[in-house]
C-alpha cells in the first residue's frame, strides 16, 4: 500500500480552508485601493513590509488577501466546470462505447466539431450574450473540457465491452442501462478521478485565461488567473505580483495531481489489500 | 432421449457481411461461421461441440446464449424460437439459458464482490427479498466448493479455478436448464481441470441440467459429453453419442483431429495423419465438401457435390462421400 500523501492532502487542505473562510482569514480586504502602499514586495525582501506579508499589486491591493479570496473563486470554477463538463463527458463515453453503431458515430462527430471549435471565441461570443461572471464562465470552460473527457472514456469503454464479464452480464439478464451503470461506469471511474484531476490545471489556466480576456470574472474579484495577468506589464521589476498566484496555482495543481495518483491505486479493488 | 428436446438447433446460419469503404461501403462477401448445422440437446445431457479455431464453435454458443442473431435458420428451447423475444418473455430465456465462458480473468467484474457478481441474475430478475438472495448466494459458494463467508471477497482474492467456480456459481443462480460452457477448462491448470469437470458432472447429476459444451480439446469431452458433433468451416461433419465416436471415427477431418491428439503410450508406433496446407478461409469456402483440399481421402465428387449427414450407425452421422453409396 502506498502511504497517504500527507503533504499534498495538507496543501489541498489548507487551500480549501482559506477558500472556504476567506472573509475570516483575509487580513485585509481583497478589493479596496491603497494606492499609496502600492507594488511593496514581499515583506523578507529590501523596502518589503510586516505589514503585508506577501506584498501588493499595482493598485496597492493586499497580495495575499487577494489570493485567498481567489482560492474560492477558482475552486468554484473548478469544481463546477469539472462536475458540468466532467459529468456530460463521462455519459457520453459511457454511451457511444457501449452503444456503439449509429449512436457511437452522432455522439464522436459532436466530440470532433467541439475539438475544432474555437472555446476562446466561443466563450467571448458567451459573455457578450450572457455577461460576464461565473456562469458564463463554467459553461464556456464545461464546453471545452465535455469533448476531452468524452473521446478518452469512450476508449476506455470500447476495451472493457471486450470483457466476458459484459457478455455474461447480458446472458444474466442485465438491461443495456444497468450494464452501463453496475459494469461499465465502476470500472470507468478511475479514469474519470485521473482526468478530473489532470483537468484541475486546465481548468484554473483556462479560468486565468477568459478572465484576462474579460470573458470571466470581472476585475476586481481576484480570481488567481487575473492575479497573474495583472502583474505581466510588471514582471520585470515587480516580479512577485505574478508569481505568488502563479506558485498557488503549482502547488494546487501538482498537490491534486499527486492525490488523485493516489486516490487511483486507492480505489482500485486489487491494490487495495496489498 | 425425452420426445421433445430441451434445445433445438434447426438449419443455423450466421454470416457475417465483410465491407470495404466506409461512404459506399461495397460488400465484399459473407465470412459464414456457422453454415446450415443442425443438432438438439435433451434435457439433463451434454453435447461437445468440437473443432478447431475459426470453426464456428464459439459463434454457435452466441447464437444459443441470443448474443447474436441468426441469419437464417431458428433455435428452440422447449420447442418455442428464442431469437426476437422481448420483455418479460427475454427474462424468462435469460433466467433458463446461462453460460460459463473460457477466461475465469475476465469473466469477473473486478469491482463487485462475488456475492454479488453471483446475486447478479437473481436481483435482475428480481427472485426476492435481499435476505433470501443471500441466503442463496451462500448455498451456491457452498454447492462449488467455496466458502459462504468469501462472498464480501473481490475477484482479485481468488485463484483461476477458483474464479471459474464462482462463474460457475453465477451461472447456477437462476437455476437454468441449459448452461453453454465456452471452453470452460482449457484456461484452467490441468491439475485442477478434473475437479472441475467433476464439479461440472456432480452438479449436472443433481439438477438435471443440460451442457453445451464448446471445446478444442478432445479429452475434456471424452470425459463429459454424452453426444460430440465435430464442426469444420462452421459444418458439422461427423455427430455421434462420445463412446461411439471414440470407438468409431469415421469422417477423415475427425480421424486427423483424434490423431492428432497425444498418446498416453508414446512408444507405441504413431500414425498421426498430417493434414497438409491451412484452414482454408471461410469467406470463400471449397466447393462441394470444404475439406475436400485437405482430405487424404479425396475423390472426384468431392469438390462438386456437398455430402450431407447421413447415418452410418444408430445415432451416428457422418457428412463424407466416402460412406454414402452413390
Amino acid at each position: 500500500m502506498r502511504r497517504i500523501p500527507w503533504i499534498p492532502i495538507t496543501i489541498i487542505s489548507v487551500i480549501v480552508i482559506m477558500a472556504a473562510f476567506a472573509p475570516l482569514i483575509a487580513p485585509y480586504s481583497p478589493i479596496d485601493q491603497t494606492l499609496p502602499d502600492k507594488l511593496l514586495p514581499p515583506f523578507w525582501l529590501e523596502g518589503g513590509r510586516g505589514k503585508y506579508i506577501l506584498g501588493t499589486d499595482p493598485f496597492g491591493r493586499d497580495i495575499l488577501s487577494r489570493l485567498i479570496h481567489g482560492a474560492r473563486v477558482s475552486l468554484i470554477v473548478a469544481l463546477l466546470a469539472l462536475t458540468a463538463g466532467g459529468g456530460v463527458g463521462l455519459a457520453i463515453g459511457i454511451l457511444a462505447g457501449y452503444l456503439g453503431g449509429p449512436v457511437d458515430s452522432v455522439l464522436m462527430r459532436l466530440v470532433d466539431a467541439a475539438f475544432t471549435f474555437p472555446a476562446i471565441l466561443f466563450a467571448l461570443l458567451l459573455a457578450v450574450t450572457m455577461g460576464q461572471g461565473m456562469a458564463t464562465l463554467v459553461i464556456a470552460i464545461s464546453l471545452l473540457l465535455w469533448a476531452s473527457f468524452a473521446r478518452i472514456i469512450r476508449g476506455e469503454v470500447l476495451a472493457l465491452k471486450q470483457r466476458d464479464f459484459v457478455a455474461l452480464a447480458k446472458v444474466r439478464g442485465c438491461s443495456a442501462l444497468r450494464i452501463m451503470l453496475t459494469h461499465i461506469l465502476p470500472n470507468v471511474l478511475n479514469t474519470f478521478m485521473v482526468l478530473v484531476t489532470l483537468n484541475i490545471g486546465v481548468v484554473i489556466i483556462a479560468e486565468a485565461a477568459l478572465s484576462f480576456l474579460g470573458a470571466g470574472i470581472p476585475p476586481p474579484t481576484p480570481t488567481w488567473g487575473l492575479m497573474i495577468s495583472e502583474g505581466r506589464g510588471r514582471i520585470a521589476d515587480a516580479w512577485w505580483v505574478s508569481l505568488i498566484p502563479g506558485i498557488a496555482i503549482t502547488l494546487l495543481v501538482l498537490s491534486v495531481n499527486l492525490f488523485g495518483d493516489w486516490l487511483r491505486d486507492r480505489l482500485d479493488p486489487r491494490l487495495r489489500q496489498l | 432421449m425425452s420426445a421433445e428436446p430441451l434445445l433445438t438447433v434447426e438449419r443455423l446460419r450466421k454470416h457475417y457481411a465483410v465491407t470495404k469503404g466506409i461512404l459506399f461501403a461495397r460488400t465484399l462477401g459473407h465470412v459464414k461461421a456457422v453454415d446450415d448445422i443442425s443438432f438438439t440437446i435433451a434435457a439433463g445431457e451434454t453435447l461437445g461441440l468440437v473443432g478447431e479455431s475459426g470453426c464456428g464453435k464459439t459463434t454457435t454458443s452466441k447464437l444459443i446464449l441470443n448474443l447474436e442473431e441468426p441469419t437464417d435458420g431458428r433455435i428452440l428451447l422447449e420447442g418455442k424460437p428464442i431469437h426476437g423475444l422481448k420483455g418479460e418473455a427475454l427474462r424468462e430465456f435469460r433466467s433458463q439459458v446461462q453460460a460459463v465462458f473460457q477466461d475465469p480473468w475476465s469473466s469477473l467484474n473486478p469491482r463487485m464482490t462475488i456475492g454479488r457478481i453471483i446475486a447478479e441474475s437473481l436481483i435482475v430478475i428480481g427472485w426476492g427479498t435481499p435476505g433470501k438472495i443471500e441466503e442463496r448466494v451462500r448455498e451456491l459458494l457452498r454447492q462449488v466448493g467455496l466458502r459462504p463467508e468469501q462472498a464480501t471477497q473481490y475477484p482479485h482474492e481468488f485463484s483461476g479455478g477458483q474464479r471459474q467456480r464462482i462463474a460457475l456459481a453465477s451461472a447456477l443462480a437462476s437455476r437454468p436448464k441449459l448452461i453453454v460452457l465456452d471452453e470452460p477448462v482449457s484456461a484452467l491448470d490441468v491439475s485442477i481441470r478434473a475437479q472441475m469437470m467433476n464439479l461440472l458432472k456432480d452438479i449436472q447429476a443433481r439438477d438435471k441440467l443440460a451442457y453445451l459444451l464448446v471445446a478444442h480439446d478432445l479429452a475434456t469431452v471424452r470425459h463429459m459429453a454424452d453426444r460430440t458433433a465435430v464442426m469444420y468451416l462452421g459444418r458439422i461433419v461427423e455427430y455421434a453419442p462420445t463412446k461411439t465416436l471414440f470407438e468409431d471415427v469415421r469422417h477423415p477431418y475427425t480421424k486427423a483431429l483424434f490423431s492428432a491428439v497425444l498418446q498416453a503410450r508414446p512408444n507405441q508406433p504413431e500414425d498421426e495423419i498430417v493434414l497438409p496446407g491451412e484452414v482454408p478461409s471461410p469467406l470463400n469456402p471449397p466447393s462441394g465438401c470444404r475439406f475436400h483440399t485437405r482430405c487424404p481421402f479425396v475423390m472426384a465428387r468431392c469438390a462438386v457435390e456437398e455430402p450431407r449427414l447421413r447415418e452410418v450407425s444408430p445415432g451416428h452421422q457422418v457428412a463424407c462421400h466416402l460412406y454414402q453409396a452413390a
